[in-house]
């Protein structure tokens, strides 16, 4: 038996071991693992509108009720393609429901609002750690954006104009998660008003035009 | 109108991304197996099971064959440890999820629902 043949079939079936694990062992576990998060964050909301910080039939509760099981339904389809067509799309948007939402939740008073926008903030970054975490491209991009950051930060201390205390992990860890907000934040609010508008139009919030129905 | 545009559009994006990502997976093994077929048919016939045996027992050599057992062990282990790890998840997601449902919908009889499975799955017609 050829050598070469045999290191041919050894990584051939190395790839399709690699394949399996990747879309039924990997995508799966993560894709629950996120589910877990968001029902965490379904029930903190309702355990704020169950103790009478938001009434359960205000539009704010109701369409960030909405926006989190969209996304649990539809976890399993959060990428980096679904992103680009989601940004490419938000253009053609009639309307933005997350614009809507923010309105709706600047009518709550001081406490509650930042109560309410607390679990969106924590919804959001959970979706963007999700968006990068399962892709190689926006992890490098992450990874390089800190890459420079460090250089930056080093190239300012040698010229005397960082001082040495901000080294610290928690500074780099902070650096970190920015980043990762800064990328996915923005294409996260795009997939997020996609999301939000399809489960108003399914939960019939949304009124049909007469000849759509 | 514009809002019919959209959602027209929007299904239209979705078929064509739902296409791309099925292509991009099964695309990938077709590959994979496209390229193992010509080097199996290579030693069909010549070459037997047991020599095959031969090559795979000359590849693990002495220094390397401990190291072979210890990722085997560990790669086969904890993908079955995961999988009952999910499989017991589940189960207790059917049992603690009706009571959740019932519990929350005292409070707000109109709560909405994440569509998913009594399990915690997606929907089949969900799936891309």
């Amino acid at each position: 038996m050829n050598p070469v043949i045999y290191e041919q079939i050894m990584s051939l079936l190395g790839l399709i071991a690699l394949w399996a694990f990747w879309y039924y062992l990997w995508k799966p576990q993560r894709v629950d693992a996120f589910r877990q998060k968001l029902f965490a964050l379904r029930s903190d909301l309702f355990d704020l509108a169950a103790n009478g910080v938001v009434p359960f039939d205000h539009p704010a509760y109701a369409h960030l009720r909405l926006l989190i099981n969209g996304m649990i339904q539809f976890a399993h389809r959060a990428s980096f393609p679904s992103l680009v067509v989601a940004i490419a799309q938000s253009a053609n948007a009639p309307f933005n429901p997350m614009a809507a939402w923010k309105k709706n939740v600047q009518e709550l008073p001081e406490g509650e609002r930042s109560q309410l926008l607390a679990v969106h903030d924590a919804l959001s970054d959970a979706f963007a750690k999700h968006l990068i975490g399962g892709s190689i491209i926006l992890s490098l991009y992450v990874g390089l954006r800190v890459l420079y950051a460090v250089a930056k930060a080093f190239f300012l201390l040698l010229i005397g104009k960082r001082d040495l205390r901000i080294f610290t992990v928690s500074h780099a860890r902070s650096k970190v998660d920015r980043e990762t907000n800064h990328v996915a934040k923005a294409g996260a609010d795009r997939i997020e008003a996609h999301v939000l508008y399809e489960e108003e139009r399914k939960a019939g919030l949304r009124r049909q035009p007469a000849y759509a129905r | 109108m514009k809002e019919m545009e959209y959602k027209l559009q929007s299904q239209k994006w979705d078929m064509g991304l739902r296409l791309g990502l099925a292509l991009i997976k099964y695309g990938f093994l077709y590959l994979c197996i496209w390229r193992l077929a010509p080097a199996m048919e290579a030693f069909a016939g010549k070459t037997t099971l047991a020599n095959f045996g031969v090559f795979l027992y000359a590849d693990l050599k002495a220094n390397t064959v401990f190291s072979h057992v210890v990722m085997g062990i560990l790669g086969l282990g904890g993908a079955s440890y995961g999988l009952r790890e999910r499989s017991q998840k589940r189960k207790e997601i059917r049992r603690l999820g009706n009571r959740v449902v019932e519990i929350e919908k005292r409070w707000d009889p109109n709560r909405t629902s994440s569509g998913l499975t009594v399990d915690g799955r997606s929907r089949p017609e969900d799936e891309p």
